[in-house]
């Protein structure tokens, strides 16, 4: 699988060379496959939300380098060809939203690149299928949920065509409706068109979903693997100010009581049949 | 301090063709120190209904009483109102403007003509039930401290006007875990210390299972649910419908009814789990072991 975004020896400070200088990011190697689902763990103040803003050269590092293909974020000549490939959506729909319908909110990143408009037709249309928000084109967007705002943010940024999408705690502010539409899309976006995805998230039962979790801790990688890997250190996650999802939680304090579970559950399934395996050995 | 609401409609923009009905003749009864939890998905009403608690907004219709007063009435003295009443809104880190934590802190009181040395004392308080070090943090601006602690000052803003009846709307929203654990566990202190009315708004049904002692469950400007938390959570479809989920906690335990291990219908929380499963299989043990005993 070839690499979307390469990060090497990554660091970055705010206020550098102030007296309240802060190390947000302290030597961060990552590298990125086309097609992957990641999820960013990590409490506040880790220095997720400084991570996102590098992959498309929001923030530039000040030591180390991060790739985006062949490009460097450091040079500006490539900074517009590096945001098309690489979209954000952050925490706040109403922040994202600019435009009077969704169908103009959409076709906004494509009017600033000059796309001709049959093609911006085409595009506004696939994109805002793909969230499964085109029967609202017309609607403005304040009458919308703010799961549906979240989803037409998504189409704005598909509709560039990206390689990658980077959510910063995209679901933070939705209900637990709007939570599901909007991860059940980007796994959909993820699994179906192939689009990268790096999500950052204080949900671990969104972060079970992804090939990869990254866990950060005062601006470094302190854990990384599968997400069942990475949840069964119940302990090292809980010492992170983390939590482990509620089911492997459970797994954990019984296997401690002693009763014989597989200690890398994730989901209320897989506690089901773990329980009624044991009932039956028993 | 009790909270009567009595046949509640709110219509906003009425007469205009904007006009919706937000909340339709709701009737509840909060009684005083209890810890109520109130949810439903966005546009529910939730929110709107606890506006009406401390005057913000006004009846339709029906009437809200907030300690034998009706609030929706004209003339109110609405400051003696809002003293009593604390409302903490989402994401209330975002309406601090003060310059130091003191100050923030201190807006309120100072606002209401309390005099400086009853403000330090207050200050001090508040900042201690939310457990921030005064002297640490007093001077530094609120800005500088991390997005949990800001919303600790946020809710310390509202404690120090020593409210009876603390409303807070999405309290843990946007926190991470730590985060989270650590306001939840202030708030049932100060409801356990102060005595404190406590009304809590939110879509974390594990939060809910764990601290509400009742829930009210909203759906389209309606109460469609009511009753503590372990009645309410047992009705998965009901709850499913309206767009809500229940804890995972409560999805396990239906599930392993079906394949014959039983736990009780209360059980909502890890620590419940844990222990009804391992009673559960420790009674299953014993009378295997009187079954071989038996056989042999």
């Amino acid at each position: 699988m070839s690499e979307v975004i390469r990060i090497e020896r990554l660091k970055y400070y705010y206020n550098k060379g102030q007296e309240d200088e802060v190390l947000a990011l302290n030597g961060i190697d990552l590298s990125i496959k086309s097609g992957e689902f990641i999820a960013v763990l990590g409490h506040n103040g880790s220095g997720k939300s400084t991570l996102a803003k590098m992959m498309n050269g929001l923030l530039i590092p000040d030591e180390g380098d991060v790739w985006v293909g062949s490009m460097s974020t450091k040079d500006p000549n490539y900074i517009w060809t590096i945001r098309q490939k690489v979209g954000m959506i952050f925490q706040n729909p109403d922040n994202q939203i600019v435009a009077p319908t969704v169908e103009e909110d959409v076709a906004f990143g494509l009017e600033n690149l000059g796309v001709p408009s049959h093609e911006m037709r085409v595009r506004i249309d696939e994109a805002l299928h793909l969230v499964g928000m085109e029967t609202f084109k017309k609607f403005a967007p304040h009458l919308l949920s703010g799961g549906q705002k979240q989803r037409v943010a998504i189409a704005g940024i598909l509709a560039m065509k990206p390689e990658c999408i980077v959510l910063d705690e995209p679901t933070a502010m939705l209900d637990p409706m709007g939570r599901k539409t909007i991860l059940n899309t980007v796994k959909d976006l993820n699994q179906r068109e192939g689009v990268t995805t790096i999500y950052v998230t204080h949900f671990m039962e969104e972060a079970i979903e992804a090939d990869r979790v990254v866990v950060l801790s005062e601006g470094q990688i302190v854990l990384m693997g599968k997400p069942r890997e990475v949840f069964s250190r119940v302990q090292t996650i809980k010492a992170l100010k983390l939590d482990v999802p509620e089911m492997t939680e459970l797994a954990y304090e019984l296997t401690r009581e002693g009763l014989a579970l597989t200690t890398d559950i994730l989901t209320v399934e897989e506690m089901v049949q773990s329980l009624v395996a044991y009932s039956l050995d028993g | 301090m009790d909270i009567v609401v009595e046949g509640l409609t709110h219509i906003y923009n009425v007469g205009t063709p904007f006009e919706t009905v937000a909340l339709r003749d709701i009737n509840l009864h909060i009684t005083d120190g209890e810890i109520v939890g109130i949810i439903g998905h966005t546009g529910c009403g939730k929110t709107t209904l606890v506006q009406h608690f401390n005057g913000l907004l006004k009846a339709t219709r029906g009437r809200v009483l907030v300690d034998g007063i009706n609030v929706s009435q004209k003339g109110i003295n609405l400051k003696s109102l809002r003293q009593r009443v604390g409302l903490v809104f989402q994401y209330p880190e975002y309406q601090i403007f003060e310059e130091t934590v003191y100050d923030e802190v201190a807006f309120g009181p100072r606002n209401i003509g309390v005099d400086s040395d009853e403000v330090r004392e207050r200050v001090q308080a508040a900042l201690a039930m939310v457990e921030l070090d005064y002297s640490e943090v007093k001077d530094k601006s609120p800005f500088w401290l991390s997005g949990g602690q800001r919303r600790r000052v946020a809710i310390a803003s509202v404690l120090a006007m020593r409210p009876k009846v603390l409303i807070l709307d999405e309290p843990s929203a946007g926190l991470d875990p730590a985060g989270r654990e650590e306001i939840l566990a202030q708030i049932l202190n100060l409801n356990k210390k102060e005595g404190a009315t406590v009304i809590l708004v939110s879509h974390n049904m594990e939060e809910m299972a764990r601290i509400a002692r009742r829930l009210f469950v909203m759906n389209q400007g309606r109460i469609v649910l009511e009753g503590p938390p372990q009645k309410v959570f047992q009705q998965v479809e009901t709850l499913k419908e309206m767009g809500l989920g229940v804890p995972q906690v409560v999805e396990l335990v239906r599930s392993l009814r079906g394949h014959g291990i039983i736990l009780p219908k209360e059980v909502m929380t890890v620590d419940d789990a844990k222990a009804a499963i391992l009673s559960f299989f420790k009674k299953g043990d014993e009378a295997r072991i009187k079954c071989s005993k038996i056989l042999r």
